[in-house]
């Protein structure tokens, strides 16, 4: 009893490449996005981002048909993130805690953390991950009005590079929401054990600031229409007029260049915060 | 009706953080209420309407409603109490009756107060909206119970109930109306308040009184018939 011995009882080393913290970060990644729409996992998991997709779709095909008959342009494709809210603000409360509040709730974060990952890679992959969805969930639906718009409207080449032009300002739209809106949500969802309480405070932030924007700007003195810099969706039409001189819902707006400001400015403070609480969380 | 449980749902809703975010969202109502009377605006729907019945009542319900029994079921924690020989219907009663009570204190109490601050010389309409409130805090009540008990993920589709049904279909087709808790709450509100206050309900009080109470009845019967199917095996989670 009294020296201890490694036996070798034969199990086998492992000699293969090793692929490293770079491959790791991009699995995550992969794995977090397929996540987002409930790929690889069961179907219950699946039915509510492709119900969100599919209610994204919807108006863009009833779009397209009335483009057909009609042969007029029937929308833009700038007023599109802002005319869905509700679905986009659902997709990202139902889908940011599932891809951050499992890990905390199953504490599996320590397993991630023992591989050749840092704390900060395994944050920035996630925020990544519902980015690159958040930015898909507008995209898909823009890129099927562009090839319905280029089918049913478009009569000379001059037509087809006009509507060009106009799904690239969608899209730039597009990845604007899709960086903000997913930076909230997952900063939210990363202080959430309990998927039920991050989807509550999501959803919270979204309608208790658009509801007090929308109550603000009814003050007749004007100075309510600052309460547009504080509601995700006010936030982002105004960069959209701003940064892409797209055409103003709102005429009351803020001077443009603070929505740019207080953009970029909400976007840092989400990512160092979310950066900041993977650092100390306690695995 | 039981006691105890009644004690602990109570304690288990108010006693966690979750209370901040509760008395939170009223708390804004109230400081918007002040800055309308500071600026004097006169646009009630914005205030009562908009953030009173369209934002904080469900988001309110839909906490406390599916946090009473879901978290409980969710966590696995349930269990302890589903063995228990209380009567599965007397657990759903409960926990129902506890809801509404702490929903409509964190709505129409508030939204009342909003009302006087922000327009002190329309108490009536005040009281309107707060009854409508009241009453539409437990309709939203029992359905967002029954569906915690019906599904894992009651929070995501109560939410779609309320954005997409209510919000962005009930824009489009105004039929909606019948199936939308938000325009009984408002024809109740309209109902009480002058004739000359416009309240955007879309539902005669006919419809939506009738409606109201079916709602609340096959919404508890589900919920006792879906947890009285519920099957108890193994060890806890």
């Amino acid at each position: 009893m009294s020296e201890s011995v490694i036996y070798d009882i034969g199990y086998q080393r492992y000699d293969g490449q090793r692929l490293g913290r770079r491959s790791a970060v991009v699995s995550l990644y992969l794995h977090g996005l397929r996540g987002v729409f409930g790929l690889g996992r069961p179907a219950r998991s699946k039915v509510l981002p492709w119900l969100v997709v599919a209610i994204m779709f919807v108006p863009v095909i009833v779009l397209i048909a009335v483009m057909s008959r009609t042969g007029t342009q029937v929308e833009r494709y700038d007023f599109y993130p802002i005319q869905l809210q509700a679905p986009l603000a659902i997709f990202l409360a139902a889908q940011a805690p599932e891809l951050l509040s499992r890990d905390q709730r199953y504490q599996v974060l320590p397993l991630y953390f023992s591989r050749p990952i840092r704390r900060s890679d395994y944050a920035l992959a996630k925020l990544a991950a519902m980015v690159t969805a958040m930015f898909a969930l507008i995209a898909g639906p823009l890129f099927v009005y562009w090839l319905g718009s280029i089918a049913t409207i478009s009569h000379h080449p001059g037509d087809a590079r006009h509507q060009t032009a106009q799904f690239a300002l969608g899209l730039a739209n597009g990845v604007f929401h899709a960086i903000l809106l997913g930076a909230l949500g997952v900063v939210i969802a990363a202080f959430a054990r309990r998927r039920a309480f991050a989807t509550a405070a999501v959803i919270g932030v979204y309608l208790i600031t658009s509801a007090v924007a929308g109550a603000l700007s009814g003050l007749p003195n004007n100075n309510g229409r600052f309460g547009q810099l504080f509601s995700p969706f006010t936030l982002l039409d105004g960069l959209r007029v701003w940064l892409l001189h797209g055409k103003v819902i709102d005429e009351n707006a803020v001077p443009s260049a603070a929505y740019g400001i207080v953009s970029v400015a909400f976007v840092v403070v989400f990512v160092l915060v979310l950066l900041r609480r993977y650092r100390t969380i306690a695995t | 009706m039981n006691a105890v449980i009644a004690r602990i749902t109570y304690r288990a809703l108010l006693g966690r953080r979750r209370v901040l975010l509760l008395a939170l969202l009223p708390v804004v109502l109230l400081l918007l209420a002040v800055a309308f009377r500071a600026g004097n605006g006169d646009a009630t729907e914005n205030l009562l309407d908009h953030f009173g019945v369209a934002a904080l009542l469900p988001l309110v319900a839909l906490i406390v409603g599916t946090g009473v029994l879901g978290a409980e079921l969710e966590d696995g924690t349930a269990i302890y109490l589903l063995a228990t020989p209380t009567p599965r219907s007397a657990i759903v009663t409960t926990k129902f009756a506890v809801a509404a009570v702490v929903t409509v204190a964190f709505t129409a109490i508030p939204e009342f107060l909003a009302g006087v601050i922000a327009f002190p010389d329309r108490t009536r309409l005040s009281v309107a909206y707060a009854v409508g409130t009241a009453v539409g805090a437990v309709v939203y009540v029992a359905i967002f119970l029954a569906l915690s008990v019906a599904t894992r993920r009651a929070m995501a589709v109560g939410l779609i109930y309320v954005l997409v049904w209510e919000g962005l279909l009930a824009s489009f087709v105004s039929g909606i109306g019948v199936l939308s808790v938000q325009q009984y709450s408002l024809s109740i509100a309209k109902a009480i308040a002058h004739a000359g206050d416009e309240i955007p309900a879309n539902v005669s009080l006919a419809v939506a009184i009738p409606m109201l109470l079916v709602v609340i009845v096959v919404a508890s019967r589900l919920a006792v018939d879906r947890l009285s199917g519920y099957r108890i095996s193994g060890e806890p989670g």
